[in-house]
């Protein structure tokens, strides 16, 4: 008889990480089965020091900012995961072996990584408001609580000002938030002197809350300004799952097995069969399971139910928010020099709240730019290298990058499927179609040159917009929409995969809209939920 | 003086030091930037006339901003930044606007001759 495991989550990102903690807390055995990709070139090789130090001292510093291939300048395009670093390329590992797609009009960023995409979460945390979870279609009262849950969990800074009703919304176990450096206090000064005539404009301004810790937390230090936020972990300030996976393999009843790709499932008497594939063997192994609970992230979770339910034919819908980024200048700025304290996360949030509703909001996050590097930017000029370089030093301190993401529903040619290929590992690929209206092209601009104008009225000048291409924000849902009535592909409100008696998804597969705020927060605090509701199935 | 120096001297104002031409032929070596005939032209153009690199690189970034050549002057761009010795050069500063305006109007009127250069080598 083949061994039968209790619970089986798949995936050991944000979502993967917080179904376990929950169903390990209550005391029963879980297996988490995941591929698991972990940085080997990189881990232990950067120095603990601050950023500016390693600039000055290092002399190995170009392995670790430019690659020890050089794979981290940038010859092509700006696209998805443009920002990925050395030392988080890992993330992306084995994904075009394992996971291929086709698209014309969509690239995504997905991970089989040890920590999924939550390597390189911005760790932005909002609670969405009532209506939009209502329009996701997740339960208000639960989220609400799962929310308070969640943030004591993972630790979160923020303050209270005129963002945090979009941010961390009710919390009230919220740590400080981090120092701003001087480019975003003056930008934080003239919000305040024009908030009036702002707010009537539909903007919000304030500080982001960040799953990053401005407090000791057990073993977890406080942020320390070191601004390694894109090359390294240091003191497990900012919250990454692998945190809360490496602290659940120390129990007894859990079990990390990783080099499994889960391919599919089916069921037969109560028992749930996994078959994967060793990606260290490329052997087809199966796994046994009382109850399964799929938290690979959207697009991996959409291939392995449309394989398990045999239907290649079929469309699934699909969501991403819109991502739009300016570089902005600040003329205060301008001459001024740079702080020698500086966080790579998001600073300042401006959000555009139209009717003021908490719904359909637009979220942009600024950020200042240093620790990229300058190489990047040199590239996007116009200008020869060695003047552009003395231009940008002069501009550098007052560069505010802004972020804006774009609330996004679904629509008919928004979806994607599988197809059979024989080169891949799976036997298949995922195809995607991604394409927005006319109307919802209109509609983001118009946003964007309202934010455009919102920046100019807060004294900066917007330089460019970028737009990397459907699938950039990284944020995805919708594949399964949460549905009651039984339909196929589509989860209950438990979380239980429609058509199965066993099978649950925890993560964002059954959301029906997208806000604009960032979904991670939301993504575990329904995963938690879910793993609540998959103890209940007992 | 190789390809890298040239480059170097360029950037910095100076032939770069060992690390960084040694870095360079690596880079090369593992990015396998491929150039055209007319690129390999310029490239060769460039070589022998190291004082065109300026002019020619404004050209460049201005009318044919996704050249081979401007990728290898990124690359020794990146390497030179990563270089303890030259890690000043790329921190940001105090600078008179006159001076960046004049930067300005300099890279401006080398990308014009430029541009022309790139034209009809």
């Amino acid at each position: 008889m083949p061994e039968v495991h209790d619970y089986i989550v798949v995936g050991s990102g944000c979502t993967g990480a917080m179904v376990a903690q929950t169903l390990v807390e209550s005391g029963v055995r879980v297996t988490m089965l995941d591929v698991g990709v972990q940085d080997k070139t990189y881990k232990g090789v950067i120095p603990k020091k601050d950023f500016i130090s390693i600039r000055k001292e290092e002399n190995e510093q170009h392995e670790y900012l430019l690659g020890k291939n050089f794979e981290s300048i940038p010859l092509g395009n700006v696209g998805t995961g443009a920002q990925l670093t050395p030392p988080r390329k890992f993330m992306t590992e084995l994904v075009e072996k394992y996971l291929p797609l086709v698209s014309e009009n969509f690239f995504p960023m997905e991970s089989l990584a040890y920590g999924g995409l939550g390597n390189g979460w911005g760790l932005g945390c909002c609670e969405f408001s009532r209506l939009e979870l209502e329009k996701c279609g997740l339960d208000v009262l639960e989220m609400k609580s799962a929310y308070k849950i969640i943030s004591e969990r993972i630790g979160i800074s923020g303050s209270k000002d005129d963002a945090s009703a979009y941010t961390i919304g009710e919390l009230d176990n919220v740590m400080p938030p981090l120092e701003m450096n001087t480019n975003n206090k003056l930008i934080f000064e003239k919000y305040q002197q024009k908030k009036e005539k702002l707010n009537s404009r539909g903007f919000f301004m304030g500080r982001p809350a960040l799953a990053v810790l401005t407090e000791d937390k057990g073993e977890r230090k406080k942020y320390n300004y070191d601004e390694m936020d894109f090359y390294s972990d240091n003191g497990k300030s900012a919250y990454r799952p692998w945190i809360t996976v490496d602290e659940l393999r120390k129990k007894n009843n859990f079990n990390y097995t990783n080099n499994v790709l889960v391919t599919d499932f089916s069921e037969e008497n109560n028992m749930t069969k996994v078959s994967a594939l060793n990606v260290e063997t490329n052997e087809h192994v199966s796994y046994f399971c009382k109850k399964l609970i799929l938290t690979p992230g959207v697009l991996v979770t959409a291939r392995i139910v449309l394989r398990s339910f045999r239907k290649q034919e079929s469309n699934l819908p699909l969501i991403s928010n819109v991502y739009t980024y300016m570089p902005c200048i600040n003329w205060k700025m301008l001459g001024k020099e740079m702080d020698e304290k500086n966080v790579g996360f998001a600073q300042l949030t401006l959000l555009h709240d139209a009717n003021k509703e908490n719904f359909d909001v637009a979220m942009a996050s600024l950020y200042s730019y240093r620790s990229l590097m300058l190489f990047r930017l040199l590239k996007e000029t116009p200008l020869n290298f060695r003047d552009g370089r003395i231009i940008m030093n002069y501009l550098l301190p007052a560069l505010t990058i802004l972020g804006i993401h774009h609330p996004e529903q679904g629509g008919e040619s928004k979806f994607l499927k599988i197809k059979t290929d024989q080169d891949s590992p799976t036997g298949d690929k995922l195809i995607v179609e991604y394409k927005l209206t006319k109307e919802e092209k209109e509609k983001n601009n118009s946003i964007e040159k309202k934010f455009i104008r919102a920046m100019r009225s807060l004294g900066c000048k917007t330089l460019k917009k970028v737009n990397p291409g459907n699938g950039s924000s990284i944020h995805y849902a919708g594949t399964l929409p949460f549905n009651d009535e039984q339909k196929q592909f589509s989860v209950s409100h438990s979380g239980k995969l429609n058509g199965t008696k066993n099978v649950f998804v925890a993560d964002g597969s059954g959301f029906k809209y997208l806000p604009a705020k960032g979904l991670t927060f939301s993504l575990m605090a329904n995963a938690h939920i879910v793993a609540k509701n998959v103890l209940k199935n007992e | 003086m190789t390809e890298a120096e040239i480059f170097g001297k360029y950037l910095l104002g100076n032939i770069p030091n060992q690390k960084s031409v040694i870095l360079y032929v690596d880079a090369m070596n593992k990015l396998k930037i491929s150039l055209d005939k007319k690129e390999e032209k310029l490239l060769q153009f460039m070589l022998r006339n190291p004082n065109s690199v300026k002019w020619i690189d404004s050209g460049l970034a201005m009318f044919r901003k996704e050249s081979p050549i401007r990728k290898k002057l990124l690359v020794m761009s990146a390497i030179l930044e990563t270089i303890p010795e030259y890690a000043n050069l790329f921190f940001p500063k105090r600078t008179s606007i006159i001076y960046v305006f004049w930067v300005g109007f300099r890279a401006g009127f080398k990308a014009m001759i430029g541009g022309l250069m790139i034209k009809f080598i």
